[in-house]
């Protein structure tokens, strides 16, 4: 177990080391067009082939991995800071707001997010540049994901709360300040980080469907989901098999991301 | 008496919430209150101010209670892409949904549980089962709509490959707890037949979860509908949201975000309900 969790690292490592390189390591620009070569199958200058628009697949590959695997951490760390917020205090608050927040945050968990993806995304004026349909899809994904991890943060902080541990501490006369910043969040530490990790795949994914349906990240600019919409084209598939590639390189990260949590996991 | 009073405020609270935040969203976004018809060179001048006055009020509550007042009046709007009024569309639209995300429903639960027994009972069928699960839990539904599409499987084959993992995953979870219980190994060191107590104290006690999850799965079924009827061409709900997302309809898209939330809720309510009634029973 521990094998796969290190080489899920190390393939992480390398896929992030390959995505923030892109403006040196990728052959070309993301919108770089070649348009003599538009369509063309793999070759050795365009080991992935060429797009419809004459764009080296590889290049977008590469920099849409930048736009896949750094944002969604970030869209993560957005939902885990609100859901960790939120969550202590609904865990920690007096009853009446405690069970204010948690009646707030079961309220947040029954709308359906991907329908408020929908809206935002169709507010987006026409000529909204290609970086505001990123943020806003990403900001988005990161305020409308946090409650479920508010439950868990919620949870786990009343259980620590109850804990002998903090009541012995409490008894032996520990400040609440003291409490709070020696035994609560160092306990509770690794559940907001497996919280973050769990997060990050999920919005990888969510930016993929969103993508696959056309409502991802506008043009020019790539990322795994607006790459995937080509698939869409289904009698494409089989006559150019390497159009999966975005495909295989999100399965395998998002399955290294899950390897490596799941130990980090175990391990807490 | 208590807890359905107490569940339709919370209802009315969840609604309340939902078609706040998304005014919220539409009010705030950056392309509110512009209308590409407003470029219109053939146009005229009054035309261009009504469509400014229809693009809605500038203050964001006004936004909000006039939502709301025309909702509670049973005016939902009018699509301006599909030139239908939208409860037309969502009566004409809603029963394939259903058929659907029922199906949808039944088929993951019918594979999922039977494959979490087999994968708890066989050790050997558990790797290839939860690899299996895991390649489908980290897969985008929108590919995998595509794939399945191609082999001619249809939209509800395609929900149910969206829940089918999560169901499977979460049982094999229970089942597996369950087994590491005290009394159960007791029994099974007693020479208990091991059917008799995978039944009665494996798959038996699971129940009150189990039926919360068939709420939750209901859920991740409205959600899966939308790239699987999209994806598949199913003239659904789901497909009326993505139109009017793409088309900048947002008409539609408040009244389904409405629609999903009340079916949302009142689903995780009865699963809740029916798991602590069961387990009420039980003891």
């Amino acid at each position: 177990m521990k094998l796969v969790s290190r080489t899920a690292q190390v393939f992480l490592l390398l896929v992030y080391l390959v995505a923030l390189g892109a403006p040196w390591i990728a052959p070309a620009g993301y919108a770089d067009q070649f348009r003599d070569h538009a369509g063309e199958p793999p070759s050795a200058r365009f080991p992935l082939g060429v797009d419809e628009l004459g764009r080296d697949r590889l290049s977008r590959l590469i920099y849409g991995s930048r736009v896949s695997l750094v944002l969604a951490p970030a869209a993560a760390l957005l939902a885990v800071s609100l859901a960790a917020g939120i969550g202590i205090a609904a865990g920690v608050a007096t009853p009446l707001l405690a069970r204010t927040l948690t009646l707030g945050i079961d309220l947040l968990l029954s709308l359906p997010a991907l329908f408020l993806l929908l809206i935002a995304r169709a507010m987006l004026p026409l000529n909204s540049g290609p970086w505001s349909s990123v943020l806003v899809t990403f900001i988005l994904l990161g305020a409308l994901g946090w409650p479920a991890a508010a439950r868990v943060i919620c949870s786990m902080s009343r259980t620590l709360l109850r804990s002998t541990f903090m009541m012995q501490a409490r008894a032996a006369g520990c400040t609440t300040a003291r409490m709070m910043s020696s035994q609560f969040m160092p306990n509770l530490r690794p559940v907001i980080k497996g919280q973050f990790f769990l997060l990050v795949p999920v919005f990888i994914l969510a930016e993929a469907n969103l993508g696959i349906l056309g409502l991802g990240v506008s043009e020019p600019l790539p990322s795994w989901g607006s790459m995937l919409a080509e698939l869409t084209n289904l009698s494409a598939i089989s006559q150019a098999p390497w159009r999966l590639a975005p495909a295989v390189l999100l399965l395998l990260v998002v399955l290294s991301f899950y390897a490596a949590t799941h130990h980090k996991e175990a391990i807490s | 008496m208590k807890s359905v009073a107490n569940f339709l405020l919370r209802l009315a609270l969840g609604l309340l919430l939902g078609g706040l935040l998304s005014t919220i969203l539409v009010r705030f976004a950056p392309g509110y209150g512009v209308d590409e018809r407003e470029l219109d060179p053939t146009l005229s001048e009054s035309t261009r101010a009504r469509i400014r006055q229809q693009a809605g009020a500038s203050n964001i509550w006004s936004a909000y209670s006039q939502f709301v007042m025309r909702t509670v009046h049973g005016d939902f709007g009018f699509s301006s892409s599909l030139n239908s009024p939208v409860v037309d569309l969502l009566a004409d639209r809603a029963p394939l949904t259903v058929k659907t995300v029922a199906g949808g429903v039944i088929l993951a639960w019918a594979i999922a549980l039977p494959f979490a027994a087999v994968s708890v009972l066989w050790k050997g069928a558990a790797i290839p089962l939860v690899a299996a699960s895991t390649v489908l839990l980290c897969l985008p539904l929108g590919l995998v709509a595509i794939c399945l599409f191609l082999e001619g499987i249809p939209a509800a084959g395609v929900v149910a490959a969206g829940v089918l993992p999560k169901v499977f995953t979460y049982m094999r979870q229970l089942l597996s707890a369950s087994g590491e219980r005290p009394h159960v190994l007791g029994a099974m060191a007693r020479g208990i037949s091991p059917w008799r107590v995978f039944w009665m104290h494996r798959v038996v006690p699971t129940a009150p979860e189990s039926l919360s999850l068939l709420g939750v799965s209901i859920t991740i079924a409205l959600g899966a509908a939308i790239p699987a009827e999209v994806l598949c061409d199913s003239p659904g709900l789901g497909q009326l949201a993505w139109k009017a997302a793409v088309a900048r309809d947002i008409a539609p898209l408040l009244t389904l975000t409405w629609l999903m939330t009340a079916i949302t809720f009142t689903a995780n309510t009865l699963g809740g309900a029916a798991a602590n009634s069961e387990r009420m029973w039980r003891e």
